[in-house]
């Protein structure tokens, strides 16, 4: 359980948590970049180790969730993002496009 | 979020029209990052309220101080062990008396001319004794001395001014307790370790997309700071001399050493620079300019009758002597720490505080203009490469193999 002065003071700011990994997953779930740079399996274990540590972090030793460090996240939310985009090929992206729509219902289905 | 979004747009929209004046004016960007900031809070502050800027926001005061410490270390790290061996002495003469010489008379002025009690006055030399690495290296970077001779002897120099900034500081103020102890004892294993621990640790984990060179950096110079800040010396003094140490290995690593320049004055830096011009109050300096201006002469004064001669006494023809006395009369990071010390531990007042980081922020300004105006030397700029090849200055290197770091 998150203790309450660790818990986002507005929903909207839960983009702050789970940064990489939400970043990364999204990025994941376009279907539609450029994969032979990429590689997603790596990616994932790397957002769940960053996320893991911060877990256990979190719940050891107390990281306090400053002003300072809800922006470095969000920030580091929105730049991950971008970066994201920036790898989108709009050639693939066009020639995958039914794939990576039909993809994100079936998500949409069982991750409501 | 959304206003700590809209504030950070406004910073980095500052930071752009900062960059965009200092290409169409041809000054340095940090200068005129320095301009920016006082302008904008000048305005700003008349229209809206001097609270909007926000340079006492958490996330602020965090950017600018890592961009302080990363930028201090890139400029350590920009030291060649070669040049330093060669040019030692010269980097040392003109370091030192770049620090005694304004610390000496600055504290005499203000004592005897101004009438200030003896420890403010002390203090005023101390911040007045100071040299930016912050401004210095940003300038040489601009114009590719960083990579010449010329331009590490200088960053050699302003280090050592530094160090004897920090020295008097600790030495009149702050009197060295075990906490110095513990921060020395525990920087020299580091500075032995980390130049043996660095490109093996990197050359074994390192050019991986999770960037794990930069965040072993990041926390040596985070953790060295708290140390210093602990033992009451500054975060920023063992930023340098890590980049010293690790400017065989590291400061080689052309690609890493550019991805970090990316972080710093992409987005660290214009924090630094835009909230040290906000400090300013042009009002304030209207009222009462007899102390900014006193203090300025007196200390651009000291420096050209310390300096020039050492340098010349090394060979330096006019123009180059000029330049480097001009380069050394900027003040920006330990001129503010100086002033901030002594204004929380009650040694100065407002007023004096005022003056002290007016005049500080000035010579970040004012040298360089003239320098950079009327004594640049052409002949030490870097040569321009055939088309299509950057200078190293500027150079991105391509993607590298984690086996490529040099060690």
């Amino acid at each position: 359980m998150i203790p309450a002065d660790r818990m986002p003071s507005r929903p909207d700011e839960e983009a702050c948590d789970g940064t990489g990994l939400a970043s990364i997953g999204a990025v994941d779930r376009s279907g539609a970049r450029r994969v032979d740079h990429i590689d997603p399996g790596r990616d994932f274990r790397r957002a769940d180790r960053n996320s893991l540590v911060g877990v256990v972090a979190g719940n050891t030793i107390g990281l306090t969730l400053s002003e300072w460090v809800n922006f470095l996240a969000g920030f580091g939310a929105i730049l991950l993002t971008f970066l994201a985009g920036t790898e989108i090929d709009p050639g693939v992206a066009r020639k995958h496009f039914q794939f990576s729509l039909s993809l994100n219902r079936v998500e949409q289905e069982i991750f409501p | 979020m959304t206003s700590v979004w809209a504030l950070a747009a406004l910073w980095l929209g500052l930071a752009l029209i900062a960059s965009l004046l200092s290409i169409w004016f041809r000054i340095s960007t940090a200068l005129s990052e320095i301009v920016v900031g006082t302008i904008a809070q000048l305005i700003i502050g008349a229209v809206v309220g001097a609270a909007v800027l926000g340079t006492d926001e958490s996330w602020v005061k965090c950017l600018s101080g890592i961009g302080a410490i990363v930028l201090t270390f890139l400029a350590g790290a920009e030291l060649d062990p070669q040049v330093f061996k060669l040019k030692w002495k010269e980097a040392a003469a003109v370091g030192f008396v770049s620090f005694a010489l304004p610390f000496l008379a600055c504290a005499a002025a203000a004592h005897y001319v101004l009438g200030w009690p003896v420890m403010p006055s002390w203090l005023a030399g101390v911040a007045m004794s100071t040299t930016s690495v912050a401004v210095v290296y940003a300038v040489m970077l601009e114009f590719g001395f960083n990579t010449t001779e010329y331009g590490k002897t200088i960053l050699a120099a302003c280090f050592v001014t530094d160090l004897g900034t920090v020295v008097a500081l600790g030495l009149i103020f702050a009197p060295f307790t075990m906490k110095t102890l513990v921060f020395l004892g525990v920087g020299v294993v580091v500075f032995v370790v980390l130049p043996w621990l660095t490109p093996r640790f990197f050359r074994l984990y390192g050019g991986r997309p999770s960037e794990l060179e930069t965040k072993f950096l990041l926390m040596c110079l985070l953790g060295m700071g708290a140390l210093a800040t602990w033992a009451d010396s500054e975060a920023v003094l063992p930023a340098y001399l890590l980049g010293m140490v690790l400017a065989g290995t590291v400061g080689k690593d052309h690609a890493l050493v550019r991805r970090l320049r990316t972080l710093t004055f992409g987005l660290l830096t214009p924090f630094y620079f835009i909230r040290a011009g906000s400090f300013v109050s042009i009002p304030q300096l209207v009222a009462a300019p007899a102390a900014f201006l006193f203090f300025l002469v007196v200390k651009v004064g000291a420096k050209i009758i310390g300096v020039y001669p050492v340098t010349r006494l090394f060979g330096s023809p006019t123009r180059e002597a000029m330049y480097t006395t001009l380069l050394m009369s900027t003040g920006l990071t330990f001129g503010t720490i100086s002033a901030l010390f002594g204004l929380s531990h009650g040694i100065i007042d407002q007023g004096q505080y005022s003056s002290l980081v007016a005049t500080v922020i000035a010579s970040a300004v004012i040298p360089t203009v003239i320098a950079n105006a009327f004594y640049l030397p052409h002949h030490l700029m870097p040569k321009p490469q055939p088309e299509g090849i950057l200078p190293e200055h500027a150079r991105a290197a391509p993607p590298r193999p984690a086996s490529t770091v040099a060690e």
